[in-house]
């Protein structure tokens, strides 16, 4: 395993391991590029998971203190987890579920198909369907997700996705599927096919599904163009005087301020610290943060528009045996304005154990007592599903720094404000309206609604745009105002479209890998 | 254990026979699976009004007191005060409701009493105790068939996850 000096600047500094920056780095590796990932959490191997929600919630998420504020219910009843993501090596890509959908064609110019809608900060795309294809073929390849690309048959139909499929059928979807999902049904890549083993979001204990924890990551080591910096939390990234990036400013395991130069500095912190640490970079020479002459960083925040929706059925379902997430029902997926809103949403099949339920159930002050418990009860008579569904981007959801509290850097505490667009609520009745008649159809006794859980998908918040008035990067994910800096995480996206983020992520870090190679050999940066 | 006069005292063994006297008729997937305690084992001494109070705020008929008793004690130990003046705040809104203290009242009162301080620390403390107490027990998993950690088993590859045949 190769290591770099601090004081070489000729490495790109990337900024997080997940689905961006892990991805980045052996992309970059295979071009004989060098790079340093600092990443803020600690390595884990596959012996450090367990089949046990709490257990893995403890040791891999991002517990460091965030505020949620806002409209949303998360701002009252989980006040200091807005988000549930992963802070260690392999990023969110530990914990996500395995979902791999593209983009809709019409999902990437929302825009112009829909028009300007009032409250809401609606842009295209400076990137089209069209040209995103070959990188998400060669995502998929690369990830390994079953369907057409690798061949790779979908997943058999566990008992949950039995039960939501049957209802689908009933109330006339059509289009109904256990994939595609990064989760090996067969050996593929060196890593075996999946036992249903139930617990996908804990981490996969046996490697099926694709994390950048035991691919990217240790391929790009063992090239010898890569090292990770496990527990380096970067407080800041540095520019010389004609405004270009050239290091970053980190504090290492034992809390000491390091400092790494750099070539190009590439962020793939998650939606939430990439724009916080643009903010926090702030100079003489850029006041409002970097990359931040639009004013747009930290803006559009978006989750996608969620909802749980549990059914009781008549008989055992055992929704805790299977993979988490193997079923999709996409009939709802279009953009179908005359529902009362705009772009569209998947019904996914979505399990979560006795202690998560408990949690999720109803977070609310109401979340207890006979009614509660009975519920409880009928836990293995259960199906469950996860609304996805397009979020739109609103400037007023955003991600600020907390003008007095600090984390255990001293830098300010992120605020995650969060409000719903009346068409993101319409939605979201829609969707759980559609879920229960499904369920209801394949018998069920009663349907739960839950209100969304802290949020796993984020993105928006240092979106593309074609120009740069309007967004903080360019179609490869740099920066309108520093040439040399990168965004390589889901705060790229501009508009969120109605599908799991993490194949779109992977698809564009692939892509930016090559730009930046093509820029690098023309020393364009 | 001792049987205190004062009813701030701890748990009686005859309250706890009589708490426990509720899931005489449990669940009978109970009586298979070896989750009670022997009448002789110790139960953790609780202020009076705790364990009632966590027993309504997650009621299971066929989860023993010993169940709910654990938790509690750990948080009684962890936050005396909050729990001491949580309990004494339920028994002066019982007394000025109703006359009694609060562990005396029926269920209807007492969920009336606990819905007015569902908002409060003192509440909340208690309900996730619980949660974590009852829910995230592995002892407790089977009696809401819950299956637990399945990968030492070969996950449910060929134990069951597409079993469902009543469709």
């Amino acid at each position: 395993m190769a290591t770099f000096a601090q004081d070489d600047d000729g490495v790109v500094v990337i900024i997080g391991s997940g689905a961006g920056g892990g991805t980045l780095a052996n992309a970059l590796a295979k071009q004989k590029i060098r790079s340093v990932v600092l990443e803020a959490g600690k390595r884990h191997t596959l012996e450090d998971i367990e089949n046990d929600e709490w257990a893995m919630f403890k040791k891999i998420s991002w517990l460091d203190k965030r505020q949620a504020a806002g409209g949303w219910h998360l701002t009252e009843n989980n006040p200091t987890l807005p988000a549930w993501i992963v802070k260690g090596v392999g990023g969110s890509t530990v914990h996500w579920a395995g979902i791999a959908l593209r983009f809709r064609d019409f999902e990437f110019k929302m825009q112009s198909i829909n028009g300007d809608i009032a409250g809401a900060n609606l842009l295209d795309w400076p990137v089209t369907l069209e040209e995103m294809a070959p990188w998400y073929e060669k995502a998929e390849k690369h990830m390994g997700v079953t369907g057409p690309s690798t061949g790779m048959a979908y997943h058999p139909w566990h008992n949950s996705f039995k039960v939501l499929a049957t209802g689908a059928k009933r109330v006339g979807y059509k289009e109904i599927l256990s994939g595609p999902m990064a989760i090996n049904t067969e050996p593929y890549d060196d890593r075996a096919a999946c036992q249903q083993i139930g617990f996908c979001m804990q981490g996969c204990k046996m490697g099926a599904k694709w994390s950048t924890l035991y691919t990217d990551i240790p391929r790009a080591e063992a090239s010898g163009y890569c090292e990770v910096r496990p527990q380096s939390m970067v407080l800041r990234i540095e520019h010389d005087a004609k405004g270009k990036v050239n290091g970053v400013v980190y504090a290492d395991a034992q809390g000491t301020i390091q400092r790494q130069k750099a070539r190009v500095v590439c962020v793939a912190g998650n939606s939430i610290e990439s724009p916080r640490l643009l903010l926090n970079s702030a100079s003489s020479m850029f006041p409002d943060g970097l990359a931040n002459s639009s004013g747009q960083v930290g803006r559009n925040y978006m989750t996608h528009t969620t909802a749980g929706i549990f059914a009781v059925m008549p008989k055992p379902v055992n929704m805790h045996r299977g993979t988490t997430c193997a079923g999709v029902i996409s009939d709802e997926s279009y953009n179908d304005p005359s529902r009362g809103f705009v772009g569209g949403y998947r019904l996914e099949i979505l399990a979560l154990g006795l202690p998560f339920l408990s949690a999720f159930l109803d977070p609310t002050p109401k979340g207890w007592g006979r009614q509660f418990a009975s519920r409880m009860e009928k836990y293995n008579h259960m199906s469950g599903v996860w609304l996805c569904g397009e979020d739109l981007p609103l400037e007023s959801n955003r991600i600020t720094l907390h003008a007095t509290e600090k984390d255990q850097y001293g830098l300010p505490i992120p605020v995650v404000t969060k409000s719903d667009h009346p068409m993101d609520a319409a939605m979201r009745k829609h969707g759980v309206a559609a879920t229960a008649k499904c369920y209801e159809a394949a018998g069920a006794t009663e349907v739960i609604e839950l209100p969304p859980y802290p949020a796993s998908h984020n993105m928006g918040t240092n979106r593309m745009s074609a120009k740069a008035r309007d967004g903080v990067v360019n179609k490869w994910g740099q920066s309108h105002d520093i040439p040399n800096l990168f965004v390589s995480d889901g705060s790229q996206f501009t508009t969120s479209g109605g599908q799991n983020p993490t194949l779109t992520i992977v698809a564009l870090a692939l892509r930016q890998a090559d730009q930046i190679g093509r820029l690098l050999n023309e020393r364009a940066i | 254990m001792q049987d205190p006069a004062c009813h701030k005292g701890a748990l009686s063994r005859r309250r706890f026979l009589s708490l426990t006297g509720q899931s005489a008729l449990a669940f009978s997937l109970a009586q298979l699976i070896p989750v009670r305690l022997l009448a002789d084992e110790a139960l953790p001494e609780l202020p009076a009004g705790l364990l009632r109070m966590g027993r309504d705020v997650f009621p299971h008929d066929f989860i023993d007191d010993a169940h709910y008793a654990r938790p509690l004690a750990e948080l009684v130990k962890e936050q005396p005060k909050l729990v001491a003046d949580g309990l004494e705040d339920l028994d002066r809104r019982a007394l000025k409701a109703h006359d009694r203290p609060f562990e005396t009242l029926d269920e209807a009162q007492r969920v009336a009493l606990l819905t007015e301080v569902e908002r409060t620390p003192f509440f909340k403390a208690v309900r996730s105790n619980l949660m974590f107490g009852l829910y995230d027990n592995k002892a407790l998993f089977p009696l809401f068939g819950y299956e637990g950690s399945s990968w030492q088993y070969g996950g449910y590859v060929n134990r069951g996850f597409n079993d469902l045949d009543w469709l």
